[in-house]
């Protein structure tokens, strides 16, 4: 399976909504990266109360209140707003594929103690684990965000790859497997882990568009990206006294949220059928 | 117990807790209660029964791919239940199984040639190209082209994966093959061609089965003994021609005169058993198969005794009234 | 007399990328009142598409193509929309389908699901629809039918399950009760009951029985006549004592062949090769060509037509010398 992961990418590139997905994650990969070194300082306030601006020829996308360049502040926003989205997604998923794969594989007592405890994390509301944690630190790191957002992430995952394994233990291939004298780390990730890929997918779909949500609201909060560093979230908050006035200082970073969110739905679904052989 | 037996269990006992919760104690499905029967090798011995008669369980469990509660299982002497790891490695390269299932039983992401060769790999049977020999000669020994090797089991009929589960059992060289119901989900003109190749493999290979089957008349092709199962026991075991045509056993009998024939000609009785059998979570303190028994002797004794298996005419039998037809 | 249900030139299509299938390609028959008639075939032969078009409900995206008739009793099936065509389903044809463990909704009382279905097509109090449904659960052998009404799904064993199926189907004083696999999930002991059951019902209404199989076994000596469907067209119809004395087409006689059996001499099966073709690419000619034994010169490119072969026997093969019926 390990092998095949340029063909299953080619076979995602083959299904057209797929292929808009990756187009569209690849431009806007490519504008995070290259972007920025184009584009203004997006910290850099021109000069105090200029107000915002409309789009122009000079800002294609117009200014926020401080008259700082709207596509820059976007831009580097990108690599904020990505970059802690992807690692915090990657974090989480593989806590909550790892335990979900122990608990559900192992069983007994082992799963009971796992599962209790993620109940019992799940009962929590996230942001108030957030909130907790992040209280302790004055400025945090953009490092200790992606960690915090990332080991707050998983539980859902766990339940979700956990289940998918109770359900695949049974089957015959898996039972055939063990009698063939297959070891558990052979079961898991030979036919486990590729068996339950699809699952993962569909829950790195949801928590990518939750996190971008989330590091927003957190950064709102105060407590998340500091300003004047430009994250999404950051500027759609910014945007919350001048949206009246000023619409496009909040259109272009909602809508960048949402077709991030859109896109990654597209690719992941795209991906999770390449990764079956039978809708091949 | 025969002696030179390749296979030996002995009063084999697996129970199920089944639901219960937080504040609710389990109920407990009594799937085995204490079987025993023996495989001799390059035989067949058929284990015969309805769901949740436990004949599943006890392939599952004498293969240790579910422990047992009790009881014992020898494999050519080595004590399979008892057997640490490195041990049990071993003898499950002895000890193979073919699944009812032609569709949930091989790993839908897996090429044919990588399922066929997940055995030989396990247990370092043959190393680089050489696997690959293996797997195509396998395929070709089950009937199937080399190319099926690098498709996927979705693109297979229901006979052909069976055949990719026959040539994934054989592949580490097993001297004894439980055979899962392997033909129950396939169409009748598939079905002889499976049974067919399993005889053949038999011959070839000088295999020992356990067939697991609720078909009689599959059994017949296929069996050199015959046992039949009835709430996580046997009930009537004995060589296939005294069991099928001379049963003691009123539910062997009825079992017998249930299975449907492709004949108007023969004129049989039918015996047509009231209700169903006994709730697998609530065993009866008497002969299991009372509540259903239609035999003229039944009397109170089969209500407060469980008839042991004991040996009347040319088969055993677990009836108080074996004797009397 | 008129036939109760006429069948003519029945197409089912699907669209598929690649161009429609046909799974259902051209089948007509009929059915008298009072009849007995199996439709016998194999997975993927199209017996149970047949059935569901019948009661017009062919799964999406399928569609009954145009120039199919299907009349009971004088009416136009195809033409029915809206309440006449509710009227049929459950009313004129009752329906019973191969699981009954997913066909009953598993929150609602079994009681409550048979009333449902009385009330559907009669209007009535409260307290006799309660009779009626009693009467009903009565009639298909349901033990302390006043309290089982009671019951969910889950609390009744699979053979209770079937039970509540056919007293649901029975619950529109049908004319015709189609049989889809009724006893294939079942074990055979519990299957004997069904089979018995429906035997009973069918004489005290004098209803038709439409039973579709795939077993052989079960036809025989409980139908008047036999219809044998592969990939899509019936290839042979004939009284069921005929059919398995001289059956006339090679399928048929393959596949009786092929079945093992209780009785009779013990030989190695004789077996039909390949496997059951797709709808999506039916072969040339005669479709069972590929695999017959007794292929002659036009059968790969040539359709055989239909032709009588014997006394109310009809099938359709290059080999019967018949005359067109």
């Amino acid at each position: 399976m390990i092998g095949s992961l340029r063909g299953t990418v080619a076979t995602a590139w083959h299904n057209p909504s797929g292929r808009a997905g990756i187009v569209v994650l690849g431009a806007l990969l490519t504008f995070a990266l290259v972007g920025p070194a184009f584009l203004p300082d997006p910290t850099r306030i021109p000069s105090l109360g200029q107000g915002a601006a409309a789009p122009s020829l000079t800002h294609w996308l117009g200014t926020d209140h401080f008259g700082r360049d709207l596509m820059a502040r976007l831009a580097t926003g990108a690599r904020i707003s990505l970059a802690i989205a992807m690692i915090a997604v990657a974090l989480s998923l593989s806590i909550g594929t790892a335990v979900g794969l122990v608990a559900g594989s192992l069983g007994g007592g082992v799963d009971r103690v796992l599962m209790r405890l993620v109940d019992a994390a799940l009962a929590v509301p996230r942001l108030f684990i957030l909130l907790l944690l992040l209280a302790v630190w004055e400025r945090i790191p953009i490092a200790a965000l992606v960690a915090v957002i990332g080991a707050t992430g998983w539980f859902g995952t766990s339940r979700l790859v956990r289940g998918e394994v109770l359900r695949l233990k049974n089957d015959g291939y898996i039972q055939a497997a063990r009698a063939l004298g297959a070891g558990r780390a052979r079961t898991i990730f030979r036919h486990l882990l590729p068996n339950v890929a699809g699952v993962i997918l569909v829950s790195a779909t949801l928590s990518m568009g939750d996190v971008i949500l989330l590091e927003a609201g957190l950064s709102y909060l105060g407590v998340g990206v500091q300003p004047p560093t430009p994250s999404w979230g950051v500027m759609v908050f910014d945007a919350r006294n001048s949206f009246a006035t000023a619409p496009w200082t909040l259109f272009f970073p909602g809508a960048l949220v949402v077709i991030t969110v859109l896109a990654t739905s597209l690719v992941s679904d795209a991906l999770r059928a390449a990764f079956d052989p039978r809708s091949a | 117990m025969t002696s030179g037996a390749l296979l030996e269990v002995a009063d084999l006992v697996k129970h199920f807790p089944q639901g219960g919760g937080l504040f609710r104690s389990p109920r407990v499905v009594h799937a085995l209660n204490g079987l025993s029967l023996t495989v001799a090798p390059k035989e067949t011995l058929a284990l015969v029964g309805e769901s949740g008669s436990g004949k599943t369980t006890a392939g599952r469990a004498l293969l240790r791919l579910l422990d047992p509660d009790a009881g014992t299982v020898r494999f050519d002497g080595v004590d399979v239940l008892a057997a640490d790891r490195k041990t049990l490695k071993g003898l499950r390269r002895r000890m193979q199984i073919v699944f009812q299932d032609p569709y949930g039983s091989l790993d839908p992401r897996m090429t044919v040639g990588a399922s066929v060769a997940e055995g030989i790999e396990i247990h370092r049977l043959a190393q680089g190209p050489e696997i690959r020999a293996r797997v195509e000669r396998l395929l070709g020994e089950v009937g199937l082209e080399p190319a099926a090797a690098d498709k996927y089991p979705h693109q297979f009929s229901g006979g052909q994966r069976q055949r990719i589960g026959i040539a994934r059992a054989l592949a580490v060289d097993p001297e004894f093959v439980v055979l899962d119901e392997p033909v129950s989900a396939l169409d009748v003109s598939v079905q002889a061609q499976v049974l067919n190749l399993l005889l053949d493999l038999q011959r070839d290979r000088g295999l020992s089965y356990l067939f697991i089957a609720h078909d009689l008349a599959v059994v017949r092709q296929m069996a050199h003994r015959i046992a039949v199962m009835y709430y996580g026991r046997i009930v009537e075991q004995g060589s296939r021609d005294d069991v099928l045509e001379r049963p003691r056993h009123p539910y062997t009998r009825a079992l017998l005169s249930a299975v449907p024939e492709p004949d108007p000609e023969t004129q049989r009785v039918r015996i047509v058993l009231p209700g169903d059998p006994p709730s697998p979570t609530t065993p009866p303190p008497g002969c299991p198969f009372a509540s259903r028994c239609y035999h003229s002797a039944r009397d109170r004794r089969c209500d407060t005794e469980r008839p042991e298996l004991r040996s009347v005419g040319a088969t055993l039998v677990a009836c108080h009234h074996a004797e009397t037809a | 007399m008129t036939p109760l249900l006429t069948v003519d030139n029945l197409r089912v299509t699907f669209p598929r990328a690649t161009g429609p299938s046909t799974p259902v390609d051209g089948v007509s028959f009929s059915i008298d009142r009072g009849e007995r008639v199996a439709l016998v075939g194999e997975s993927g032969s199209g017996k149970s598409l047949t059935c569901l078009a019948l009661l017009r409900l062919i799964p999406h995206p399928g569609v009954i193509a145009a120039g199919s008739s299907i009349r009971l009793d004088g009416t136009d099936v195809m033409t029915l929309e809206g309440e006449a065509l509710r009227a049929i389903r459950g009313g004129r044809i009752g329906l019973v389908f191969q699981d009954p463990m997913t066909s009953l909704n598993p929150v609602l009382t079994v009681g409550y699901q048979v009333q449902e279905a009385v009330t559907a097509h009669r209007s009535m109090s409260r307290a006799e629809a309660r009779d009626r449904t009693v009467a009903l659960l009565e009639e298909v052998g349901i033990p302390d039918p006043a309290d089982r009404a009671g019951a969910y799904p889950h609390q009744l064993s699979g053979g209770l399950r079937q039970r509540i199926m056919i007293a649901i189907a029975l619950a529109g004083e049908p004319d015709l009760l189609v049989a889809d696999e009724p006893t294939t999930a079942l074990d055979v002991t519990i299957q004997a009951q069904i089979l018995e059951l429906l035997d009973r019902i069918r004489t005290r209404r004098n209803m038709a029985v439409l039973l579709i199989t795939h077993d052989l076994g079960v036809v025989a000596g409980r139908t008047d006549r036999v219809m044998v469907m592969y990939a899509g067209q019936l290839i042979e119809t004939a009284p069921t004592p005929r059919l398995f004395a001289a059956p006339a087409h090679p399928y048929t006689q393959a596949l009786l062949q092929s079945m093992p059996r209780l009785t009779g001499p013990l030989n190695r099966l004789a077996s039909i090769g390949g496997s059951v073709p797709e709808p999506t690419a039916w072969p040339s000619g005669c479709r069972f060509h590929p695999r017959c034994a007794r292929r002659i010169g036009p059968c790969a490119a040539e359709v055989p037509p239909w032709r009588e072969a014997g006394p109310a026997q009809e099938g359709r093969c290059w080999l019967i010398e018949g005359q067109a019926p």
